[in-house]
């Protein structure tokens, strides 16, 4: 067993062998939700023959009978909406005044910068740490993978739905950064949406929820990320002005359906870190007016700071050009 | 520009496409994951919990309409990242063990293919996906490397790496003599 071209031709042998000991899978059920109107009947195909080691894209074979419900696959729920929100929108809707508005630019909707045609010389073929989540005393949630040598600061409010746009053009780029050890990012939260989410606090509870992951989950790589890309998802990010938005407990379910752990859960469902999450957020909107009066603007979101002074992320390359630039 | 190519999905979003319903996406694909997903970890229940937990990040993702870009390659990378996860969080709860408390196969019913699985499981995870992305389904390195959301060169050292760690993992070696 000593050369590579014996090695490889085991290793396809042995996968071949393991992978026929797997004569079925799981089905799709549908949603399952609640709220979930098209639960879609769902036949599972008869044992795929294998053909071969790499399967088709879409295998021709039509959908055939179903079968009968499997009790052992798991099951799970997209979190309620919180029903009991519908009277507090109301009282929302009339007092809502947003102190600070939102860029109206969208990002580039299409063709986002290429990370890996600049990754800088000299990362070589070594294995960067794995990223981990910390929180500063300012609040700030740092996520990073080892000592990169670019910083910036990313400011968002969670019910900022061009912030959920950002996270849909930029997030992919922004983690893979992180991940290859090339940028830290230091999340800060606002929460001055929050008269326009139907619960009033929506803002400020996730952010308190994002700490919570942050601080006990933090040490678990992609926890944290895949928490605030599922609050940015429009599956569940709350709309502006509507009647629904996540309870705590909701926002605790879907921390755990991407892998925080039930201590962390258990916090966020309490609501223990609100007070403190809003007491944050205020620090951070001071810090994001600073950021913006650099520039002779007014403060909005999202906005992503270099060095104290707003980046213009509406420039496609924006994030490969920083990390092209000379370090330290 | 790979993650835009391999993903075009902002594009399609809210679009009702020709595209095929997760429904069918899950019939035609449940065994494949499946497998996928069990040369990953080596634990049949297992393996179909992350097959599962796949096909709800495609719902959540993409909604019962999928677009014509088929989510395949969408549904891998969502399915390794929940195995490397898992492991993480499996790791903290498992005391790594230096021996396998396995008795070893006879010499002369020299079984290389059970050597081989077993040698795997003492691979960290990220070196395991490699291989299977690499030797199982054939992947490029630059796809396996989009999968993993890491470099390239990434994909080659920790593939070297794994094949090294076979190459002088003891039990391994010592029976194939």
């Amino acid at each position: 067993m000593t050369t590579d071209l014996e090695l490889e031709r085991l290793l396809r042998e042995t996968f071949g062998t393991y992978a026929d000991t797997v004569t079925d899978g799981p089905r799709w059920r549908g949603a399952e939700a609640e709220h979930s109107t098209a639960a879609t009947p769902l036949a599972l195909a008869e044992t795929t023959p294998r053909s071969g080691a790499s399967e088709p894209l879409f295998p021709d074979s039509p959908m055939s009978v179903p079968r009968p419900p499997d009790a052992a696959s798991r099951r799970w729920r997209i979190p309620a909406i919180a029903a009991a929100s519908v009277a507090v929108l109301a009282l929302a809707t009339a007092v809502l005044a947003p102190r600070v508005a939102h860029w109206t630019a969208h990002p580039a909707a299409e063709g986002g910068p290429s990370m890996t045609a600049d990754a800088p010389a000299g990362a070589g073929d070594s294995v960067p740490p794995d990223a981990a989540a910390t929180v500063g005393p300012d609040g700030a949630i740092t996520v990073a993978a080892g000592d990169p040598g670019l910083v910036l600061d990313l400011y968002v409010d969670a019910l900022c739905p061009i912030c959920g746009e950002f996270e849909r053009t930029n997030g992919e780029a922004i983690e893979r950064a992180i991940d290859d050890g090339q940028l830290a990012v230091r999340y800060r939260f606002v929460d001055f949406l929050n008269a326009a989410s139907a619960s009033g606090d929506y803002s400020t509870r996730a952010y308190a929820a994002l700490l919570t992951v942050a601080r006990q989950d933090g040490g678990e790589p992609g926890v944290f990320l895949r928490f605030h890309a599922a609050l940015f998802d429009p599956a569940h990010q709350p709309v502006e002005q509507s009647a629904h938005d996540l309870s705590n407990a909701d926002l605790a379910s879907l921390a755990g359906s991407v892998g925080a752990s039930a201590a962390a859960q258990a916090d966020i469902a309490s609501g223990a870190g609100v007070a403190e999450a809003h007491t944050l957020a205020s620090a951070a909107l001071d810090a994001l007016t600073a950021v913006a009066e650099t520039a002779g603007r007014a403060p909005g979101v999202p906005t992503v700071a270099f060095a104290g002074t707003p980046v213009n992320t509406n420039s496609p390359g924006w994030l490969a050009g920083l990390l092209a630039r000379p370090t330290r | 520009m790979i993650g835009v190519t391999l993903f075009p999905v902002d594009a399609d979003e809210g679009v009702v496409s020709e595209g095929p319903t997760l429904a069918a996406f899950a019939a035609a694909q449940s065994v494949p994951l499946t497998r996928f997903a069990y040369l990953l970890c080596g634990d049949h229940q297992r393996a179909e919990d992350l097959v599962q937990d796949t096909f709800l990040a495609v719902y959540r993702r993409f909604g019962e309409l999928l677009p014509v870009a088929a989510p395949v390659a969408y549904a891998r990378k969502t399915l390794v990242n929940a195995y490397l996860a898992s492991s993480r969080r499996r790791s903290a709860a498992e005391l790594p063990i230096a021996e396998i408390p396995e008795e070893p196969a006879p010499p002369d019913d020299l079984d290389l293919p059970g050597l081989m699985w077993r040698a795997l499981t003492r691979l960290p995870p990220r070196q395991r996906a490699v291989l299977v992305l690499r030797y199982y389904l054939d992947q490029p390195d630059e796809v396996i490397a989009e999968a993993l959301d890491c470099r390239r060169g990434t994909v080659r050292s920790l593939a070297s790496r794994a094949l090294a760690a076979l190459r002088t993992d003891p039990t391994f070696t010592e029976e194939s003599r």
